[in-house]
């Protein structure tokens, strides 16, 4: 780590690391297409978080000038923002086309189990 | 000329892809033409700055902000060879596309066809690693779509998986990605690759080994490439040729690029010849026995991308250079078996075995263009394919991994059974009574005919070819030309 880590990275560490486990569980154990795609989405948000973490600088304000006389000095990296921001509308266009290819298989498959779905073998 | 950058590869496709929804209602064909022409400007621009690059690598800065700060594009011989590459392939399936009247919704067809060029165009002529993920993910989504486009059984199980697998691999990236910012504060790829020794070595190990995984189930690496024999039955014949000759290579380029130039871990390198011989024997020994063409043709392609991986793993500049010549040969092979094989599907109403028998007594032209491949995949002496597979052999030779080539020649004999019983059954059986004869349309025999041609020539000719080769070996071996040419002259220390 390039800055010294606070007790609030820490906490927030934490919350990501439950936060992927959650979802790779959740990805690797259920059978229902829409629930593993929550899952991954629940990664995706793991992951997002970690991002934050990496700019956080303790007591420091957001990367905008929003008030007269605030310097670069005293905001947080504005990068991982940045870097979020398109990770989140990626995120948002893969849970869109899985679920729409996911109304696909349920109409040829009558189901969302995958164990069920599974006519390409070998 | 300073506007004509090689930028514009990237950006003309992707203004032109948001702009054929609406060419749509000009003309209900103009989208598809308007696919065709940006492809083709492509390739020109693309052949355009070859022999520039081969000279001395561009390096182009957008909006102002000197490297490593802001988002560049590192353009040196081996990504311009492979954006020739793709653009060309990406060029040749849209005009067997012109004529193809598979899907009703021709316009979000050639829109995406644009993307999935585009963003494999931008992963190889990228010089940022979170901008090489954006251009994956642009790819990758676009490719979903591609193969769940045709509304049937297998396309949408096909998709599905693909996708699953897909933001699996997009997660790994991502923290990878995270991981190394967070440890050198810089997305640049040169300034990476400069500073990489400075990580800390469990992290970066961390680091490494996480974007390895994300680019293996791109470049469909063994245990991590189920979802590809799925994806190639799947999806249409030309999208699967396109997954074959053009994304996968940016998986690859990817993959090559980040283990060679950027983190220089020779324990990773060693782990792709491992691989991409594993890749080889479980492909080709699942391609034995498989009923559906399609299907066998997307394990022989996972075959020949473990002898590209196991001529990376070599790690020498020789086996580099056939690395990067079999990039090329796959390319064009993959792409001729799968067009033949759409054209021979669409005619006798599938893709299995049965559906094909005697077809290449009806159609001797685009079966023989497909035997003329499948020799050429097998390694004939006067075919392309033989050329590279003795080049990497070689150069394995070389380095005594005398083990390792036998194992590979093995799965050439393997290779070699399963594509002489398709064409047994194409020219030996009966010629069928249910299938009435139909000309193909023209514009889908061009692409044969120049595929064809380049199958032959690039084998017979292939001195022509070696200097552009090397310069791309070269250009992956020595990472200290990529990063100076690509930092200046300060070395980039912040």
């Amino acid at each position: 780590m390039r800055e010294l880590l606070t007790n609030t990275h820490y906490i927030v560490l934490t919350g990501v690391l439950i936060l992927m486990v959650i979802g790779f569980f959740g990805a690797l154990t259920k059978k229902n297409l829409i629930k593993i795609l929550i899952s991954l989405g629940i990664v995706d948000t793991g992951v997002n978080l970690f991002f934050i973490v990496i700019g956080y600088l303790n007591g420091k304000t957001a990367p905008i000038f929003s008030k007269p006389g605030l310097t670069p000095q005293q905001m947080v990296d504005p990068v991982p923002q940045a870097l979020v921001l398109t990770a989140i509308v990626i995120g948002v266009a893969v849970l869109a086309l899985g679920l729409s290819i996911v109304i696909r298989v349920y109409e040829h498959y009558g189901t969302l189990n995958v164990s069920k779905i599974k006519k390409m073998r070998g | 000329m300073s506007w004509f950058s090689p930028i514009l590869m990237i950006a003309v496709p992707l203004f032109i892809a948001f702009l054929i929804p609406l060419l749509g209602y000009i003309h209900k064909k103009a989208g598809l033409y308007a696919m065709s022409l940006t492809l083709l400007f492509n390739m020109l621009t693309g052949f355009y700055f070859l022999p520039k690059v081969m000279v001395k690598p561009i390096r182009v800065i957008v909006a102002g902000y000197k490297p490593p700060f802001g988002i560049n594009l590192a353009i040196t011989p081996f990504s311009i060879f492979l954006a020739c590459l793709i653009s060309t392939m990406g060029f040749l399936v849209s005009l067997y596309l012109l004529k193809d009247n598979t899907t009703e919704t021709q316009e979000k067809f050639a829109m995406l066809i644009l993307l999935v060029v585009m963003g494999s165009t931008g992963i190889v002529l990228t010089g940022d690693i979170f901008n090489m993920f954006v251009f994956l993910e642009i790819t990758s989504i676009s490719s979903y779509a591609l193969t769940a486009i045709k509304k049937d059984r297998k396309g949408s199980e096909a998709g599905i998986k693909f996708l699953l697998v897909g933001s699996i691999s997009s997660t790994l990236l991502l923290l990878g990605i995270a991981l190394i910012y967070n440890q050198l504060g810089t997305l640049n790829l040169a300034d990476i690759a400069n500073r990489f020794s400075q990580m800390n070595p469990k992290v970066a190990f961390l680091a490494v080994s996480f974007l390895f995984i994300g680019f293996g189930i791109e470049s469909e690496m063994f245990p991590l490439n189920a979802w590809a024999p799925d994806v190639y039955q799947g999806a249409p014949a030309p999208v699967a040729a396109l997954f074959s000759a053009v994304t996968v290579k940016a998986g690859l380029y990817a993959m090559v690029r980040f283990l060679f130039t950027v983190a220089a871990k020779s324990v990773f390198i060693k782990l792709l010849l491992v691989f991409g011989v594993l890749t080889v024997i479980v492909s080709e020994l699942s391609a034995l026995r498989q009923n559906d063409v399609k299907r066998m043709l997307g394990y022989s392609s996972l075959g020949q991308i473990g002898v590209i991986l196991f001529a990376v793993g070599i790690g020498t500049a020789d086996a580099m250079q056939g690395a990067i010549f079999h990039f090329v040969n796959h390319a064009v092979l993959k792409a001729t078996l799968f067009l033949s094989v759409g054209l021979l599907a669409k005619a006798a109403g599938g893709s299995t075995m049965e559906d094909l028998k005697g077809i290449g007594k009806k159609y001797p032209f685009v079966a023989g263009v497909f035997g003329i491949a499948a020799l050429g995949v097998m390694g004939f002496p006067p075919l392309n394919g033989f050329v590279s597979k003795m080049l990497i052999l070689m150069a394995a030779a070389k380095t005594e991994h005398i083990v390792l080539i036998m194992l590979i020649l093995a799965a050439s004999v393997i290779e070699g059974v399963y594509y002489f019983r398709v064409l047994q059954v194409m020219f030996k059986e009966p010629e069928p009574t249910r299938i009435e004869k139909k000309a193909f349309p023209v514009l889908s025999l061009v692409p044969l005919v120049v595929l064809v041609f380049a199958i032959i020539g690039i084998g017979l000719f292939s001195g022509y070819l070696m200097p552009y080769l090397k310069g791309a070996a070269m250009d992956v071996m020595n990472r200290s030309t990529y990063i100076a040419a690509m930092l200046g002259s300060n070395g980039g220390a912040l």
